[in-house]
Formats: structure tokens, C-alpha cells, sequence
């Protein structure tokens, strides 16, 4: 199986279901409403999933062919970084309701 | 269903998803470095960090992709997202951490390319581990409720 093209083929149906259910007038329906969210969710857990299979291509090919160039070193630490700048991003200012 | 799509997508419990191709590879990702430590097992450290924060980047997008508020009336959201601000501090508490580590393992290893570097590899490797459990079990076991 193609899992990327699965992936893929599952993020387009997703987008348009979502934009149905985003719809105004549709997006009254409680059930649509809960359906955008859990495709929100979903999309994000294929975008996850998209990002982490890089990852884990990478280390499978550590097993077959030992050591990686220096490219391969440099696009790993470049992305490290990227994630890293991400993450400790100053998060947006506290919004009311929300706990510390 | 829906919300075991979301737990298995969300979480990157690591090895939730079994039975499917990314909880085969995700298994390889978290199965124990084994191997005598080489050069490459640093490599190996790194990436199984890189994939642990994609999963704490994820997190990051999707709880402040809306107002808080948007994010509370959402059924599905809500039990992910209620304490985005302290789960966001414990998972970058624990990057640095694992980060530091690995920094450490690296400049070994260059530093005494001649001296077995197990030490240094396995407390980075364990300091990852911790990283990956506090993005599993502060994000993904919230999500689980």
C-alpha cells in the first residue's frame, strides 16, 4: 500500500467535507459542526502523521545503509531547529477563561 | 471512530496505531537502540527526537489555531486543548532537557572520537524518551478521557 497516497487521497476527502461543514447555514446543524471539528482534528492528525513518516524513513534507512551523508545531517538539524523555534514561540497573550 | 482516528492521529502515542504501516514504523522509531554505540546511534537518537517534535509542533498549531473560546465550545478540541498553556510548558521543559542531552552525546563523540560514547548516547536517549512521554502522556492522555 501507498501510505502517502493514502494519506493524501484521505487529507483532500477531509478538506472537502470540512468545507462543507464549515458552510454557513450547515454549519448550524450541531452533527456538522461536530464533524468539522473532528475533521480539523483529523487533518492535523495527518499532517502529524505526513511529518513523522520522514522521521521514521529516515531511521529505517539507518538500519540498511549505516551512516548518513552530510546532507542528511544537515536537513535533520535544520528541521530540529525549525520545530524547536516552534515550539518556544512566546505563546499568544492569556485569553480570558484559560487557566495558567 | 472518530475518536480513535483522533487519539491514534493525535496522540503520536508511538505505537497506538498498531496494525497499520505508520504503527509499524512508529514501533521501529521508539524500539530500543540496541545496537553498539556507533556514530550512526546519535543519528538514530536525533531522529526519533525530530519525530517527537513534530508530534509537540502539531500540538503547538492545533490548540492556538482558534480563540480559546472557539476551542472550548468544540467537542472535540476541548479535552485536547483545556490546559494548552501547562502541557506546552511541560513539553518544552522536557525538549530541553532531551535537547541538552543530545548536544552533550554530539560534542562528545566529537570531542573523543576513540572513547565509547554508551554513556552519553543512552542518557540521551532516555532524556528523548522522557520528551516523547511528556508529549504522549500530557496531549494524548487528556485526548483519551
Amino acid at each position: 500500500m501507498d501510505f502517502k497516497a493514502l494519506l493524501d487521497a484521505f487529507g483532500n476527502v477531509a478538506s472537502v467535507v470540512k468545507t462543507i461543514a464549515d458552510t454557513p447555514g450547515i454549519n448550524m446543524i450541531p452533527y456538522a459542526s461536530t464533524v468539522s471539528s473532528a475533521v480539523s482534528a483529523i487533518q492535523a492528525g495527518i499532517k502529524l502523521g505526513e511529518n513523522v513518516t520522514t522521521q521514521i524513513n529516515a531511521l529505517r534507512d539507518t538500519f540498511a545503509n549505516g551512516v548518513p551523508d552530510q546532507a542528511q545531517l544537515d536537513a535533520l538539524d535544520a528541521r530540529i531547529a525549525t520545530l524547536r523555534a516552534k515550539i518556544h514561540a512566546p505563546l499568544p497573550p492569556k485569553e480570558e477563561g484559560e487557566e495558567d | 471512530m472518530k475518536r480513535l482516528v483522533l487519539v491514534c492521529a493525535l496522540t503520536l502515542s508511538l505505537g497506538g496505531c498498531a496494525g497499520t504501516q505508520v504503527g509499524d514504523a512508529l514501533r521501529v522509531a521508539t524500539s530500543t537502540v540496541t545496537n553498539p554505540v556507533k556514530e550512526v546511534n546519535i543519528y538514530q537518537v536525533k531522529t526519533v527526537y525530530a519525530a517527537v517534535l513534530e508530534a509537540a509542533a502539531s500540538y503547538r498549531d492545533y490548540c492556538w489555531s482558534k480563540p480559546f473560546a472557539a476551542l472550548m465550545a468544540d467537542p472535540i478540541a476541548k479535552p485536547i486543548c483545556e490546559h494548552r498553556r501547562a502541557v506546552n510548558r511541560a513539553i518544552n521543559k522536557a525538549d530541553d532537557r532531551a535537547y541538552d542531552a543530545i548536544t552533550r552525546a554530539e560534542t562528545f563523540i566529537r570531542n573523543n572520537p576513540t572513547i565509547s560514547a554508551v554513556s552519553v548516547v543512552r542518557e540521551a536517549w532516555a532524556a528523548v524518551q522522557d520528551f516523547q512521554g511528556t508529549a504522549t502522556n500530557t496531549a494524548v492522555a487528556i485526548a483519551a478521557k
